[in-house]
């Protein structure tokens, strides 16, 4: 009988448990989702776009290293530092165009909320 | 608890599929709730599968015979230790242990990337379910551990005495860590297939997931061998052995594959080939547990047979089907942004590395299928034996000692004339002089000459490496000691591997001195009377015969001698195990055994009279302690290199950082 009890609990559970994010989801995860869609898309492109700044910057560093242990000839290095420092410049601007858009976005939204939490005084006035 | 265990894997399966089915539709739709859910699965399933390994273990230590897994596989005599361990001694219950190890990285999987959005990852819980379902699958409705028998016997039949050894408990584990983990890197790359994202993102993602898997595999291959050494009484390690085999094939083409992905990463090459190296591991996974677990190649790792066989190898069919479908469907994404510029540079030597690897494990491949093949056509098993993979893979062998000695110090893209002799100068000349001396000194075995010479170039590289790079730190003003512990710790994984190279060639230093210089003798001797093998003087002195609980044990003494000095006293045993039971093999050896840095003293008890004449077979192996200390090498090198170097902590913080600022609902950077 407590076998059976238990064997119950157990499926229950694990039901529930599976479950759960579908029920949050319904009130909040997936409506955060849409509504704050753009940020986290945001935020998405930005980790990945820090990820590869730090990668190209330790590949730089490695060819540097490799240059000076004379694994690299001086053109090949200069080659593979310029190839390596333009992608790095690329992404560093990806990375202040987005931040740029981002902080646009934000300042838009206090001033938005500002405008109304006054127009809320002026009403109850 | 056996009805807990029942259930619980149904209720995997359930999940497993359920789980699949989540991701796949959250995926699609983009919906973030159906992909927690399917990671929430991912979870259950875990603690499922946690749970049916505990109820069987439960069973195994209360004696459940009502159940046929624990009634087959342990007895009223069996110690403690070896019933926990009787849970991966048979087919049901290591099938099990496979389900639950991959529960405990698909749990393991989803927790690190619970926070990341990245395209692929539902793609990859899709996988690892997929997998899980299978498994789960054979375990709950075909080869269950928790059947039940129509009667209660008094005693179960025990555990094959060659299972009952210290190795052999937590060689298996290593094995399936290493087996199952190799999953992980294959669901990534199906991930990436799946989702289209083929960038390198699948490659940085599982990196540490396919070292971890493959130190735990090369590991599991030396306890293994270990094991072999000790308990078989042949006096090797290493026999080619079917079961051997089905572990080493993944292994060489992981170890291709943590190679080839490094000219991915550099130079954005070798993208179909990384994407077929790790479909290919993953297959040999699959076949390697096939060949073991359906009982279609009989060896003596082979204990357990039943007919999974054909739905096994429908799977493997529909794994190998499916991945490279993808891989066509996709193989315009796969295209490679640079080219080989030479013959003579660090990139073809990783491509000259990786198809030897590949050709190495084609080779052991057909060995090993040839019986099989022979059996289907001529009804007749012919096997291959040792002489076989030994002429295929030991030139092969040498060439990669070779590449590996080449690898680290040879420019990327194309290696001009003063690359070359600046950085192999040293090396080459130490390579040489090794080989000079040798010769001088009298060795005359080809083989062993090369091998040794080739083991001194790597040497030398390493040192170089880490010589050249410790002064081009010093030249930045830094100390020595502070020059190598900071070049060490900012480059993690170059010198990590470095570490692993010096392990490698300690193997293969003691594969070599071993094989080429063994000692063979076999003497039947009285009491009192005395044998030189090699060095040493060996006096049999005594024999003993005792009974324990589950065994007559019968022990000789060995005195032995090195030139005057007296080094003690050695028992090797011969045991007969009571029981008759189902067992083949209810007598087995225990090796006496001295080891040193030198050599190993190895003595066999092969058998005795009445009278108290025993025969002994002796060898003396050089160099064998030294095959161990690599694997230990090998751990902390690899170990060092799956440490995360502070570089890459940042890029974790990067990871996890958008969480971080959507819970704070701020944007900082």
């Amino acid at each position: 009988m407590i076998e059976k009890l238990i064997i119950v609990a157990i499926a229950l559970g694990a039901g529930l448990f599976v479950a759960l994010p579908l029920f949050r989801g319904a009130g909040g995860e997936k409506e955060k989702d849409a509504g704050n869609g753009a940020q986290s898309a945001y935020l998405d492109d930005l980790r990945k776009l820090n990820s590869k700044k730090q990668h190209l910057y330790a590949e730089l560093k490695d060819i540097e290293f490799d240059f000076d242990m004379g694994k690299l000839s001086r053109s090949d290095y200069e080659e593979m530092e310029r190839r390596y420092g333009a992608e790095a410049i690329a992404v560093l601007k990806e990375i202040d165009r987005l931040e740029l858009r981002m902080t646009g976005d934000e300042a838009g939204a206090e001033i938005e909320s500002e405008v109304a939490k006054m127009r809320g005084q002026v009403e109850e006035g | 608890m056996a009805e807990i265990g029942t259930v619980s894997l149904y209720l995997a399966f359930i999940i497993s599929l359920y789980s699949m089915t989540a991701a796949l539709l959250g995926a699609k739709s983009r919906r973030r709730d159906l992909i927690k859910s399917a990671e929430s699965g991912l979870y259950v399933v875990f603690f499922l599968l946690t749970l049916a390994a505990a109820s069987l273990v439960y069973a195994l230590l209360v004696r459940d015979y009502s159940l046929k897994y624990v009634a087959s596989n342990t007895s009223n005599d069996l110690s403690a230790t070896y019933r926990v361990t009787a849970l991966w001694a048979g087919q049901a219950g290591s099938l099990l242990l496979w389900a639950w190890i991959l529960s405990i990285y698909s749990a393991l999987v989803a927790w690190f990337n619970r926070d990341k959005r990245d395209e692929l990852i539902p793609y990859v819980y899709i996988t690892l379910s997929a997998i899980s379902v299978f498994f789960i699958f054979l375990i709950g409705f075909v080869e269950s551990p928790f059947e039940r028998l129509a009667f209660t016997p008094g005693d179960g039949r025990g555990l094959n005495p060659l299972l009952q050894n210290a190795y052999m408990a937590i060689h298996p584990v290593f094995l399936y860590i290493g087996f199952v983990g190799l999953s992980v890197p294959f669901a990534f790359g199906m991930g990436a297939l799946l989702s289209g994202s083929l960038g390198g993102g699948w490659i940085r993602s599982s990196r540490r997931w396919t070292l971890f898997a493959w130190t735990f595999l090369g590991l599991g291959l030396l306890l293994g061998a270990r094991w072999a050494y000790l308990e078989l009484g042949w006096g090797g390690y290493w026999a080619w052995d079917p079961v051997e085999n089905a572990a080493f094939m993944p292994w060489l083409t992981a170890t291709a594959f943590l190679h080839s992905v490094m000219i991915q990463e550099k130079r954005g090459m070798l993208k179909k080939w990384n994407m077929s190296l790790i479909i290919i591991t993953f297959f040999l996974v699959l076949f390697g547990t096939f060949i073991t677990r359906s009982g279609i190649i009989s060896s003596v790792h082979s204990f357990a047979q039943s007919d999974i066989g054909p739905l096994f190898l429908s799977f493997i069919a529909f794994v190998l089907l499916f991945s490279f479908s993808m891989f066509l469907l996709r193989q315009g994404g796969l295209k490679s942004e640079g080219r080989f510029e030479s013959f003579l540079s660090r990139e073809s030597a990783f491509l000259y590395n990786n198809l030897i690897f590949l050709a190495a494990a084609v080779s052991v491949f057909l060995g090993t299928i040839f019986p099989i093949v022979t059996e289907a056509l001529k009804g007749e098993k012919i096997l291959v034996g040792p002489p076989y993979f030994n002429r295929v893979n030991v030139p092969m062998g040498l060439v990669l000692i070779l590449l590996m000695g080449i690898g680290p110090l040879i420019s990327w893209r194309k290696a001009s004339r003063e690359n070359f002799i600046k950085n192999f100068s040293y090396p080459t000349v130490f390579g040489a002089l090794t080989a000079a001396v040798l010769l001088f000194l009298g060795m005359r075995e080809v083989y062993a000459v090369i091998s040794f010479s080739l083991c001194a170039f790597v040497t030398a590289t390493v040192a170089v490496e880490f010589w050249r790079g410790v002064r081009v730190r010093c030249r930045r003003g830094e100390n020595p000691l502070l020059a190598l512990s900071r070049l060490v710790s900012k480059n993690r994984r170059r010198y990590g591997g470095y570490i692993v190279h010096v392990g490698f060639v300690l193997i293969v230093i003691g594969i070599t001195a071993s094989s080429a210089f063994v000692i063979r003798k076999e003497s039947v001797l009285n009491k009192g009377e005395t044998m030189t093998v090699g060095k040493y003087l060996l006096r049999y002195d005594d024999l003993r015969q005792y009974t324990i609980e589950a065994k007559d044990v019968t022990v000789a003494s060995v005195s032995v001698w090195s030139g005057d000095k007296s080094l003690g006293v050695l028992r090797p045993e011969s045991n007969l195990f009571h029981y008759s039971g189902n067992r083949e093999i209810d007598k087995e050896t225990e090796v006496a055994l001295r080891s040193t840095i030198k050599d190993d003293l190895y003595i066999i008890l092969a058998g005795f009279d009445s009278g108290g004449r025993a025969s002994f077979r002796v060898l003396v192996n050089p160099m064998v302690s030294w095959i161990w200390a690599g694997g230990v090498v090998i751990l902390i090198g690899a170990t060092f290199t799956m440490w995360p170097s502070a570089l890459e902590r940042r890029q974790e913080q990067a990871v996890v950082y958008p969480a971080e600022v959507e819970g704070k609902g701020t944007a900082k950077t």
